[in-house]
């Protein structure tokens, strides 16, 4: 019967030793009701162990080595911790400091550990921790989530539910506003009739995802108990801040300058004998890293006016070995620009721009597809597309914005890069048409960054939209979804579970019978503490709802059992801190969707209402994707009502009374405690609710313990009573009467249980051949009888009497069983003996000198009384004597053996004692017994 | 180009060959590097088995890392790092002959100790190897030089014999050997004296105890009282009555405890000690394990001392020696 703590190290299970007095106190918490918004649970206090030689070697304490000593320091140790020889938790071992020859440690209990990582994990972290194990269907969920294709030319698909679990992980797309001004709001300023722009929505995060998550990622299992209603929570979604916001920077591109390459000269040169001046073309080259020579494109084929301009190849083809083709960076989308640089040695402003657009081909093996783009430039217009750009600040300035990329040409496969033909007419003579100093500059998104376009439009086109999961931590979401549900929870380190529950499920357990009767824990002689001190959260009218509630959207709640003399305060409120209301809404007239926009710009709470008819799908800039229907629709948490959970909560502090009592707990019944089950406590009238136990020690140390009352009737479930089903039960008593047993009885000891008796139950005896054990069937002798019934309708008896004395007709064992025909039950078998059932008494020999001495008898020869006593089939008798030297106690003459007479079976015989007078042992045996010796070991022969 | 390890305390040894020490008492030793660049002294703690030093039970590198004044010798207490390694847990004995078998352990360390020197300059380590006592002198009685003639108990100083003065009743004898000793396991006997018909001496009992100076002392007593006492524990309070059943019962006293602890105590006085007999057994009150030895068979009993008296007075030659003892085994049991 110790406490004790075992810690794993180096594969082994090492027990720490503990000073007498460092009795380890281990608190059980639910949650105490006076933290309306905080969640709580078990743990222990920090205690101290001695300075002992086995300790510092257990746990590495060197404190001459000052980096192994901080090594030590920093351990966590997986930890076990032992009451009175019984494992009371699991956990971990972390020392704290070493002070003054002792060493205080913690023992950090298992659940501590779990909500330790809620603490350090954000729920966006936690959805891109790579390490994590997820349960498969959210690992699937997650993969869809991470790598959203967010395609520019198609509608978009909306994420799916959670493999079975009929919820999704993330909403996108929505109707919800989280970026302000912009949503849905077009180039011009405009919201189009029965359009909407998805690439303006932001992902947000299911509530009940959260509690999966939050538990089966770290290898738990939840536990959802029916008290809370889930479906409500599946549609409740968490709106993270900053929608409206770049990732990174202002917007999120990067850009990057690439080396520059110093000149290539004109692969076409024309004279014009008309004007007397040249045409050129030539072909921008790039740095290795950006680019790709032709030669090295499969199915490489030239652009056809890189041919029709080099009739008959006379300049050859040099460009099939440079670095001729530009690999724009593309991962992100075609986000950002690309700026084509380079001087030009002429005063010519007539310029023609080929911009040969490289496609792979769709068919395998196919040849290259090329889209090539023409601008013819003057000095005064050109006749750049959308999307390009002639600029004048450089000799040569062209422009791509890679938008331009957005529109992909028919029959094309992926896009390689881009080949720039340069070219001027009217150059005059002395002048010329190499490209020299070619400089590229672009901009791009980095790829896992994620940035919005002026119109709050996503710019990647294969977005992480993990990215709009809350930074904040997984304990702080959780603790406000169960605040804003008035949720509980259970974690039990032992069987890896985490009950949620509210305070409705106290009495749902206490209907089906599972609660557990503490009564004779209770040390009912002690003062009891009652208060209704539920702390200062709560006021007579307490306003419940999301942080910033919009106009009118709280819950006034007003504790209906506090007379004009309460003491609570006139009002509260009870805001869930961390999750905002929306901001606003608006009616969206479509003429054949028309629905709500609610703007929340997070860190909120919207609730799913349903999905939208028929909408088309624009960008900003109008291009269509076509239509689509089902748009998730948000609206605001409403309320005009409060969950279940809540107003248990705040029933509890209006009607509740709280006790504290002392209670003697045996470790079982705090080692495996369900803290979701109420106690009953006769002495305090009732049920309760197990607030929290305080400092427990062992089983005889009296540990306070928290209650709060179970109200009567708390959830309306009273009136379906307790459904303990109607019980007989039965023991048997045997007994016999009168002296000797005169006659035996055999009682049937009945109890009613759960159900109020109309009539006496019957029992029968039905006398058996032998015991059960020995095979025993019905003999044929049946007894009937009434079991009386008065209230409170325990211990009530029938019995059979024996004849006296009894006959062999009556003797015997009997099968006893009970029967409430109106009811409809039977009791338990019971068995028992009518008759003496107790063992024959053992065989016994007796032998010794009788007293006094006939006279006249021969010296060695000794009347003696013997007696075979109890005795199944006495056939046979020896007697053994040998003389014996008393004084000395060795023997003193051989033993002798003859055959003894049995008949009659007790009375008195002269024997002779052959070795003449003196001291002898004497035996006499039976063939079933043998006598005891006298306390002298033998007799004196006269 | 080395490292110079000298005793700060002169007669001290610190050196190579195995010397003996008391463990609770300091051995600071000074480390002078004479590379001055050096910046940290580092303790290799190599484990000898005290019973073949041959034989290294374990090499602890970087048992002890220091860092280096510029300049500046350090000063370490080699004791300070023996007494971490030490388990103290060596008064596990259940009779006088446990004591003879393997109660050497107590006497001396199960281990020699060699702590190898170095520093990040001077690679080459310098040894000092130590056989601590286990004991502590107080200051008068310190004396720096300590080798195998090493008197380890206080009635070996006064140059009390043991022998006759409790007729049957053991005693024992131990000595040191040369720390050098590949085997310096001490020697540890027991010696009974003569029974003598009719003598009452030692007739209470007899105590054994281990000496602040490393070996045992044996005194017997002719007066002995003993005493139980018992607590209850845990306060819990109840009603008048209570009933046997929840009906038709009858009134009972509750417990108001949740248990009962019982111990005994023992006093034990021998008359007329000398003054040199007193001073021998003053050391009692100093021993870190004091057993009762209630038979001439040798069956000890660990106990706490809870008062002794020698009342050494110069004015008087000797007087009456008692001690009273505490049980450390308690007997409980619950109630609740």
């Amino acid at each position: 019967m110790e406490t004790r703590i075992e810690i794993y190290k180096d594969e082994l299970w090492q027990s720490l030793r503990l000073a007498t007095d460092a009795a380890i106190k281990y608190n059980a918490v639910i949650n105490k009701i006076g933290k309306v918004s905080s969640r709580e649970i078990s743990h222990t206090n920090t205690f101290t162990l001695p300075h002992v030689q086995q300790n510092l070697q257990i746990l590495g304490l060197n404190k001459f080595n000052p980096a192994a000593m901080a090594q030590a320091m920093n351990a966590k140790y997986i930890a076990k911790y032992y009451v009175e020889d019984k494992l009371l938790q699991e956990g971990y071992l972390v020392i704290n400091n070493t002070n003054g020859g002792q060493i205080k440690v913690n023992f950090i209990e298992e659940s501590l550990s779990l909500t330790a990582k809620w603490g350090s994990t954000t729920f966006r972290e936690l959805l891109r921790d790579d390490l994590i194990v997820f349960p498969a269907d959210y690992q699937i969920a997650i993969d869809a989530l991470r790598d959203y294709d967010m395609d520019v030319n198609t509608v978009l698909t909306p994420l799916g539910n959670v493999g079975t679990r009929g919820h999704n992980l993330c909403l996108f797309p929505n109707n919800l506003n989280a970026i302000g001004d912009e949503f849905q709001i077009d180039q011009n300023d405009l919201r189009q009739d029965n359009v909407f722009n998805p690439y303006q929505s932001r992902p947000i995060f299911n509530m009940k995802s959260l509690f999966d998550l939050a538990t089966e990622s770290f290898g738990y299992t939840p536990i959802y108990d029916d008290s809370v209603d889930w479906l409500g929570v599946e549609k409740l979604f968490i709106v993270d801040e900053g929608g409206d916001q770049n990732e990174k920077g202002e917007n999120g591109i990067q850009s990057a300058t690439w080396p520059t390459v110093s000149s290539n000269a004109a692969h076409y040169i024309r004279y014009d004998s008309t004007f007397g001046n040249y045409q050129y073309s030539a072909v921008f080259n790039f740095p290795t890293g950006q680019s790709v020579r032709p030669n090295d494109i499969p199915g490489w084929v030239d652009p056809l006016v890189l041919e029709s301009l080099n009739p008959g190849g006379s300049l050859g083809t040099p460009w099939m070995s440079e670095q001729s083709v530009f690999v724009p960076i593309l991962e992100s989308g075609n986000v950002g620009t690309i700026q084509f640089i380079a001087d030009y040695n002429s005063t010519s402003q007539i310029e023609s721009i080929y911009l040969h657009n490289i496609y792979k081909n769709p068919t395998p093996g196919g040849d290259v597809v090329i889209d090539t783009t023409f601008i013819f430039v003057t000095a005064t217009t050109n006749n750049a597309p959308t999307g390009i750009t002639i600029g004048t600040t450089y000799a040569v300035d062209i422009t791509i914005d890679k938008t331009f990329y957005n529109t992909v040409p028919a029959g094309t496969g992926d896009f390689i890069g881009v080949m720039v033909q340069y070219g001027r007419s009217f150059v005059l003579p002395g002048e010329n048409g190499n490209l020299s100093n070619m400089i590229v500059l672009e901009n791009y998104l980095p790829e896992g960054v994620i940035a919005f376009d002026e119109f709050g439009q996503f710019l990647p086109d294969n977005p992480d939209l993990s990215f709009a999961a809350s930074n904040s931590s997984i304990k702080n979401l959780l603790s406000n979804a169960m605040h804003q549900q008035g949720i509980l929870m259970d974690i039990n380190t032992k069987n890896k579970t985490v009950k949620f529950f509210n305070y409705g499920e106290y009495e749902q357990q206490r209907v089906d019978g599972y609660f557990g009767d503490w009564s004779k824990y209770l040390l009912r002689h002690h003062d009891f503490m009652h208060n209704t001190d539920y702390g200062n959260n709560y006021a007579k009218q307490n306003r419940i709802g999301l942080a910033s509630p919009y106009l009118g959207n709280s819950y006034d709640l007003v504790l209906q059992n506090q007379g004009e003399d309460s003491k609570y305060k006139d009002f509260q409120i009870d805001a869930v801190s961390t999750f905002k209301d929306i901001e606003q809404v608006i009616e969206v007239n479509n003429t054949t969707t028309p629905y709500f926009e609610y703007t929340n710009m997070g860190l909120g709470l919207v609730e799913l209402q349903g999905t939208l008819g028929t909408l088309e799908q624009e960008r900003a800039d109008g291009t269509s994707q076509g239509n689509f229907t089902g748009l998730a629709a948000l609206a605001n948490v409403n309320y005009i009502d409060i969950p279940d959970g809540v107003k248990l909560w705040y029933k509890l502090v209006d009607e509740a009374v709280r006790v504290e009592a002392k209670m003697l707990l045996p470790v079982d019944e705090i080692k495996d405690i369900d803290m979701s089950q109420p106690v009953y406590l006769e002495e305090l009238g009732g049920f309760y609710i197990i607030e929290e136990i305080r400092e427990y020690t062992n089983g005889q140390t009296p540990v306070v313990v928290k209650l709060i009352k179970l109200l009567d009737d708390y959830r309306g479930l009273e009136q379906q009573s307790i459904n303990f089903p109607a019980q007989l039960s039965l023991t048997t008593v045997e007994t016999g009467i009168g002296s000797g047993s005169i006659y035996y009885k055999v009682f049937a000891n009945v109890n009613y249980s759960y159900y109020t008796p109309t009539q006496g139950a019957t029992v029968t005896y039905t006398k058996l051949t032998d015991s059960i054990a020995n095979g025993g069937v019905p003999s044929g002798l049946v007894i009937t009888g009434t079991v009386p019934f008065v209230a409170p309708y325990t211990n009530q008896q029938d019995n059979i009497q024996s004849s006296a004395p009894i006959t062999t007709a009556e003797e015997g064992w009997y099968e006893v069983v009970v029967e409430d025909t109106v009811e409809g039950i039977t009791s338990n078998t019971a068995y028992a003996y009518l008759g003496d059932n107790s063992p024959p008494p053992a065989a016994t020999v007796v032998i010794t000198t009788n007293f006094p001495q006939p006279s006249g008898l021969a010296a060695g020869v000794e009347e003696m009384f013997y007696n075979f006593a109890n005795h199944v089939n006495l056939t046979t008798a020896t007697l053994t004597y040998q003389k014996w030297d008393w004084f000395n106690n060795v023997a003193d003459g051989v033993v002798r053996t003859q055959s003894f007479s049995i008949t009659p079976t007790s009375g008195l015989t002269n024997i002779t004692f052959i070795d003449g007078a003196g001291f002898y042992h004497v035996n006499l045996t039976s063939n079933e017994a043998t006598n005891t010796a006298p306390a002298m070991g033998g007799y004196f022969i006269t | 180009m080395a490292l110079t390890i000298s005793p700060e305390i002169k007669f001290q040894l610190a050196t190579a060959a195995a010397t003996y020490c008391y463990l609770y008492e300091p051995l600071r030793v000074s480390i002078s590097e004479s590379i001055t660049t050096a910046q940290q002294i580092f303790i290799e703690l190599e484990v000898l088995d005290t019973e073949d030093s041959t034989v290294i039970v374990e090499t602890l590198p970087n048992y002890g890392v220091y860092d280096l004044n510029p300049g500046q010798p350090l000063s370490i207490d080699l004791m300070k790092l023996a007494q971490q390694h030490h388990d103290a847990n060596v008064y596990n004995f259940s009779s006088i002959d446990d004591i003879v078998s393997y109660g050497w352990t107590s006497i001396v360390s199960k281990y020699k100790y060699n702590f190898k020197i170095t520093s990040d300059e001077t690679t080459t380590a310098s040894s000092v190897v130590k056989l601590p006592i286990i004991g502590g002198r107080d200051f008068q009685t310190f004396n720096p030089a300590v080798d195998e003639n090493q008197d380890l108990s206080e009635i070996e100083i006064q140059n009390i014999n043991l022998n006759g003065m409790f007729p049957g009743y053991p005693y024992l004898s131990q000595g040191l050997v040369l720390a050098t000793e590949q085997d310096a396991k001490p020697k540890c006997d027991k010696v009974t004296s003569a029974e003598v018909v009719g003598s009452t001496e030692g007739c209470a009992g007899q105590l054994i105890w281990k000496s602040r100076l490393g070996g045992f002392c044996t005194w017997g007593f002719k007066l002995k009282k003993e005493n139980t006492t018992k607590k209850y524990t845990g306060n819990i309070q109840v009603g008048m009555f209570s009933s046997t059943q929840v009906v038709n019962g009858n009134a009972f006293v509750p417990v108001d405890y949740t248990g009962i602890e019982t111990s005994y105590t023992i006093d034990l006085k021998q008359l007329h000690l000398s003054s040199n007999e007193l001073r021998a057994v003053a050391g009692i009150v100093a021993s870190p394990a004091v057993y009762y030895m209630k038979e001439k068979t040798g069956e000890l009993e660990l106990m706490r001392v809870a008062a002794s008296n020698t009342p050494l007075d110069n004015k008087a030659n000797g007087g009456d020696f008692s001690v009273t003892l505490k049980s450390i085994s308690n007997s409980s049991q619950n109630t609740r």
